[in-house]
């Protein structure tokens, strides 16, 4: 058995045998030479870059800032819009047209009749998208539904006057006042 | 002093990486011809090839310089080296074994070059050689499992303790012990399947 195991030492020992040559140390010192060749390249661009960087963020956020009351007030007529729109879904859903939500899954909602029960264009889309979103409503009570449609509606949002200069416009508008001529009418005598 | 070659043999490690540490090249260089053969063993045992051994063994030095600043003195800076340098080499291994696997079809052998020539092929004229037999244990470690393997080819490069190679591979010197004869003992086992039955 030691036989064996000195042939196999042997054979491991030449598996891992060898060193490497002459030009290995100089190999790997080139290779660091090249790593920190190009990290100090690295270094002497990256600098600047990052100034100006943050010199570029810095003075996009200076002028952004004073139109930021601007964006707030953007959101705001956004979602003053929005809460237009919803009394226009709700007040449609009325007891009257309890059978449009059954019959919609039959006719296509680009129908000549579906535009024409819905008078207005926004406000067919607005019934519509209220069906999809709540197919299964259909199958309860109609009238149920529109009150729990009543109670989610949000309470009133106030909206800021907008638009009022544009008013002055209309003083160019000039109506002639009409010369009515007078109408006596006789004391009705009593009898 | 200056143009006289100054000697470094009482020089210790610790003392070279301090220099090294603030860009001395030579004290990092004195470091590497230090090492140089037990980081290329450490990488071979791994590799089995000596291309792939040199670069792992250039990739292992080139990570220590960059991280010299990490050493912090608690093992050797040398077991600190050979633990770079085999992660190095296992990551090359790893490499080298997926894209063996890729270009092999799965239903050939994915060995590779580990793969055993049955013992049918052999000729009994060559079984009787010393080189056919060399050849056999050869074959015979590389088919061992990697662990095995590993083990037995980094104690025998001559270059590691046993508490060196726990360190290195992560293991307890006991675990080391077994896995040695271990690897020995399966190697034996093979070369007798092959007609090796003589030695005893």
């Amino acid at each position: 058995m030691a036989n064996w195991d000195n042939q196999i030492d042997d054979a491991a020992r030449q598996m891992t045998g060898g060193e490497p040559d002459a030009g290995f140390n100089a190999r790997v010192f080139a290779r660091i030479d090249r790593e920190t060749g190009q990290r100090r390249g690295w270094s002497m661009w990256v600098w600047p870059a990052a100034a100006l960087a943050a010199a570029a963020v810095l003075a996009l956020v200076m002028v952004r800032s004073p139109s930021r009351s601007e964006g707030v007030d953007a959101v705001r007529v956004k979602r003053d819009i929005t809460a237009e729109s919803k009394p226009d879904t709700t007040v449609r859903l009325n007891p009257g047209n309890t059978d449009e939500p059954q019959d919609r899954g039959a006719v296509p909602s680009s129908t000549p009749s579906a535009v024409e029960s819905a008078g207005h264009s926004r406000g067919a889309f607005a019934r519509q998208s209220y069906v999809a979103s709540a197919g299964r409503a259909a199958t309860g009570p109609v009238n149920d539904a529109v009150a729990q449609a009543g109670d989610l509606a949000p309470p009133p949002i106030e909206i800021d006057p907008i638009g009022v200069e544009s008013m002055e416009a209309m003083e160019s508008i000039q109506v002639a006042t009409l010369a009515v001529a007078r109408i006596d009418v006789p004391a009705i005598a009593e009898e | 002093v200056a143009g006289f070659p100054v000697s470094t043999v009482c020089v210790t490690d610790g003392d070279l990486v301090a220099r090294a540490r603030v860009g001395d090249h030579a004290a990092f260089g004195e470091l590497v011809d230090r090492h140089r053969v037990a980081v290329y063993r450490a990488s071979m045992a791994a590799l089995g090839s000596h291309a792939e051994a040199e670069d792992a063994a250039q990739d292992a030095f080139v990570v220590a310089w960059r991280r010299l600043d990490s050493f912090r003195g608690e093992a050797s800076f040398r077991t600190w080296l050979l633990t770079i340098a085999w992660h190095q080499a296992i990551n090359r291994r790893r490499g080298l074994t997926k894209w063996w696997k890729r270009i092999m079809p799965l239903e050939e052998d994915v060995n590779g070059p580990t793969r055993l020539r049955p013992a049918d092929e052999a000729d009994p004229e060559q079984l009787a050689s010393g080189g056919e037999l060399q050849r056999d244990i050869r074959a015979a470690i590389r088919a061992l499992s990697p662990k095995l393997r590993d083990t037995l080819l980094l104690a025998q490069s001559g270059d590691y303790s046993y508490e060196e190679i726990g360190g290195i591979v992560r293991a307890p010197v006991g675990t080391i012990k077994w896995r040695i004869a271990e690897a020995r003992r399966r190697v034996r086992e093979r070369l007798q399947e092959l007609g090796h039955g003589e030695l005893g």
